[in-house]
């Protein structure tokens, strides 16, 4: 169980609990991506190429899957370069 | 009470969603639109369909969230299962797509936009119609 400090939570509430199995089991039928990525208490999804269906899909399950004060984007493959550094979950 | 916190009535928010969905075909009408524009008309159709969701939530359950995670907390919770697999993938897939538009500069294409378009005519309509109905 990763801890996140999200922009969302502020200094004094708790940051709340990434469940890392269940990410991983939620994002192993979505096919494209390349790395998943904390960074700061923010989910970073970074995926092979913009695909609308797939994205959705992404979008659906990632909101499904964490608890809505954690922060999450995706970024191709492109924009990886812009995204922070942090700790692999994938 | 959370910010952002509005007195906006069911009626507000749907003629907010429906000037944001014709604000974003503006946008996408020109002859050669650009990226940019185009990145701006999905981040249109996201606020509208993020109205259409608030006024159905206010007109039919007298929610009124305050704050992007209050609302988003209402589309997964047990007491409403009438929002759906299928409306999440919308809604996130939207704001998605406005985030990665604004924050990256990920480029968006007419293809791109047609399709994320799409998913917010189908937001707007579906629960618009229901906010409309719950509200008469």
């Amino acid at each position: 169980m990763l801890y996140g400090t999200g922009m969302s939570a502020t200094a004094h509430s708790i940051p709340p609990p990434i469940d890392a199995t269940a990410l991983r089991a939620a994002l192993s039928d979505i096919p494209g991506i390349d790395e998943v990525r904390l960074v700061r208490g923010t989910v970073w999804v970074i995926v092979d190429d913009v695909d609308v269906d797939r994205d959705c899909a992404l979008s659906g399950t990632l909101a499904e899957t964490l608890p809505a004060e954690v922060e999450w984007h995706t970024a191709p493959r492109s924009r990886l370069h812009m995204v922070p550094d942090g700790d692999r979950l994938d | 009470m959370a910010t952002g916190s509005t007195d906006l009535s069911p009626a507000d928010h749907l003629r907010l969603a429906r000037e944001f969905l014709d604000f974003g075909a503006r946008l996408a009408a020109a002859d050669a639109p650009d990226e940019t524009s185009l990145g701006w008309a999905v981040t249109a159709a996201y606020y509208a369909s993020l109205h259409a969701v608030s006024g159905y939530f206010l007109a039919r359950h007298g929610e009124r969230p305050g704050s992007h995670v209050e609302r988003e907390r209402l589309l997964h919770d047990r007491r409403y299962p009438e929002f759906g697999k299928q409306d999440r993938e919308d809604y996130f897939g939207l704001k998605n797509a406005s985030e990665r538009s604004r924050y990256l500069g990920v480029p968006t294409t007419v293809l791109h936009h047609t399709l994320y378009r799409q998913r917010a005519e189908r937001l707007v309509a579906k629960w618009g119609d229901r906010a409309g109905k719950a509200a008469s």
